[in-house]
């Protein structure tokens, strides 16, 4: 066997070793992440290669500022996670160290942040794939069960050393998916 | 410079000529010891690898669409091993081709295309059968980094045509969310060694992968400057045309290729952009202004890169303008001359003058490119290079036309002469191009 044939089974192995180890931190943030249920705005959009799937809107707004720390455009943040009255899940503040005893999520500030303002972080979670010819039929039991309820759809995420792992979305209190059992 | 096609055509004919008297085997024997031996290129072989690869770029896409139809009868972790399939099926073909040393270039590129295509799938495949989100800037750039090195595995081409388009989608998608391009230049550095490669070899592919890196570059280009200095923009894209052509012309002046030089054709093509753009008041009177991005948004590294750039591409057209001149090639420094001009331009309007100074500065030269260009058509008997010419004219004037105030008579007298030069130079090129011929 040639150099150059020896170099490019190498290359495959990255190739493959890539996809192989973004599963595996996955599923270990699955198992050991610290669950919290985000409020969730779901609708179907269309992507030529994605085909249908379900993209959701979280409340990324910034509860508590001070104006401390100065956060500009863009700045790398730690979220820390803290609890609504209703149990969800909403970004509390922002820190640029690293917490010690609290959920956070590693991510980036949306514009400079000002007191008063609204001040938003980039939440690394917005997409739930399903099988495409069902997202219509989700998009629609949503806007039926938001014409009578306006809470109990959301999405639950965990969270591992500010890293976030997507595991279900719900609605009504039920996972979508069982709509169509 | 020789003509492959005229000598082509001169060997086609000796045998004829022989059997008529009209040379005697000795003269033709000097001609061909005068002319040379001439590489018969066949286009069959090019044809074949395009279709070819096209043909695994079907079968990437099409297996790609199969499993994003998100089959939820098949199990989890049947998906997810069915995503590694075509990726260990492709490898296995990359790792055959080079154990057996095929030398099919068909084959080469098909498996590589096939290879990345397999390699973008499989990462898209895991990331939605598992719901893992990720970032789209952080999938483009594994994904052509890892599929890279297979450009001088298989030492093939098209790999290297996806890779540019893969980062030049990156260099769009960093800057757009809180990123910076400038990796982009030194990712896209990484084919320069294959490129030489394939310069040193005198393949065709060399240039087609010049013009690809090109427009690759006149993108990442508008995404990545900040216009940290008004009018940055002018130079660096004045500069760059430039560099564009006058490369092509330096590089491949003396090509025997079959193909046109299409870096050539593109830097024409950008000098001639630009040029009519900056005729233009409102180019200069906005200067500055024409940007989507507030002071307070520019960070320091991104105004010292272009900084960097700015000078990088002028000190590239410099030392290209300078090599014109030594060679007296003086059609190809007047057109490579477009940044000297943007930048007395800039200088104008930095010195407080109108808008208008700086305006009236490019329609001249964009007259002096014009006419210079109907003089190198008539000179060399070329009716395409005299027609295009007279069309910069045109134009011109009529631009100006459309921005200035003119009474139609001047107008309408001045199209006419216009139409009566289109007509005469062509009637006059084309009596002497059937003379030419009749001598011949």
């Amino acid at each position: 066997m040639n150099l150059k044939a020896m170099v490019s089974i190498a290359v495959i192995a990255v190739q493959l070793a890539i996809p192989a180890f973004m599963l595996r931190n996955h599923l270990n943030i699955l198992a050991n992440g610290e669950l919290y249920r985000f409020k969730a705005e779901p609708f179907d959009p269309y992507d030529a290669m994605r085909g249908r799937y379900m993209v959701f809107s979280v409340d990324n707004e910034v509860e508590h500022y001070d104006g401390s720390p100065e956060v500009g455009n863009g700045q790398v943040v730690f979220a820390v996670i803290g609890k609504d009255n209703e149990g969800f899940a909403v970004i509390d503040h922002v820190t640029l160290s690293r917490p010690d005893n609290a959920g956070y999520i590693k991510t980036v500030a949306y514009y400079d942040f000002l007191p008063g303002n609204k001040n938003r972080v980039a939440l690394p979670f917005n997409r739930f794939y399903m099988n495409e010819y069902k997202t219509k039929r989700a998009q629609k039991l949503y806007f039926d069960h938001t014409k009578t309820e306006e809470s109990g759809t959301y999405v639950t995420v965990r969270v591992l050393n500010g890293k976030t792992a997507v595991e279900n979305l719900y609605l009504a209190d039920k996972p979508i998916e069982k709509y169509f059992d | 410079m020789k003509n492959a096609n005229g000598i082509r055509w001169l060997y086609s004919q000796l045998p004829d000529l022989i059997d008529r008297g009209v040379i005697d085997t000795s003269t033709a024997s000097k001609l061909k010891d005068h002319y040379g031996e001439v590489k018969y290129e066949s286009k069959l072989p090019s044809m074949v690898t395009i279709f070819a690869s096209i043909g695994a770029a079907c079968i990437g896409l099409g297996i790609i669409l199969l499993f994003a139809h998100n089959w939820d009868m098949i199990p989890r972790w049947l998906r997810a091993v069915l995503a590694f399939i075509p990726t260990m099926l492709t490898g296995l073909l990359v790792v055959w081709t080079l154990t057996k040393n095929k030398k099919s270039v068909a084959l080469r590129e098909s498996v590589a295309v096939g290879n990345m295509l397999s390699v973008g799938a499989m990462i898209s495949l895991i990331s939605q059968t598992y719901q893992i989100q990720g970032d789209i800037s952080s999938f483009l750039l594994t994904w052509m980094l890892v599929c890279v090195p297979l450009v001088y595995l298989l030492d093939v081409t098209l790999p290297s045509v996806l890779y540019l388009a893969g980062i030049t989608a990156w260099a769009g998608v960093a800057q757009m969310r809180f990123g910076n391009a400038l990796l982009f230049f030194p990712l896209s550095l990484t084919i320069f060694p294959y490129w030489y490669s394939t310069l040193k070899r005198k393949q065709n592919t060399a240039q087609w992968l010049a013009a690809v890196a090109c427009i690759c570059y006149t993108i990442v280009i508008g995404i990545f400057l900040e216009n940290a200095i008004p009018g940055a923009w002018i130079i660096v894209y004045c500069s760059f045309c430039a560099a564009m052509y006058l490369t092509g012309s330096y590089i491949w002046s003396r090509s025997e290729l079959l193909w046109p030089v299409p870096l050539k054709r593109l830097g024409i093509l950008g000098v001639v952009v630009m040029s009519y753009i900056l005729t233009f008041n409102d180019t200069w009177d906005k200067l500055g202004y024409a940007v989507g991005k507030t002071l307070d948004d520019y960070l320091q590294i991104d105004a010292v890169a272009d900084y960097i750039v700015c000078v990088l591409c002028l000190l590239t057209t410099c030392y290209l303008l300078i090599r014109m001149i030594q060679k007296r090639n003086y059609f190809e420094t007047i057109f490579g001359s477009l940044p000297l001009v943007a930048i007395f331009g800039l200088i104008t309007i930095a010195s407080g003058a109108s808008a208008y100074l700086p305006a009236w500065i490019f329609s001249a030269y964009v007259l002096v490119i014009g006419i210079t260009t109907i003089a190198s058509g008539i000179k060399n008997a070329r009716l395409g290079t005299t027609n295009a010419g007279i069309f910069l004219v045109a134009l011109l004037l009529f631009i100006r036309f459309m921005e200035e105030d003119v009474p139609i008579i001047t107008r309408a007298v001045v199209f006419i002469v216009i139409g009566i030069m289109f007509l005469l130079t062509n009637v006059r090129l084309a009596r002497r191009l059937q003379g030419g011929n009749r001598e011949s």
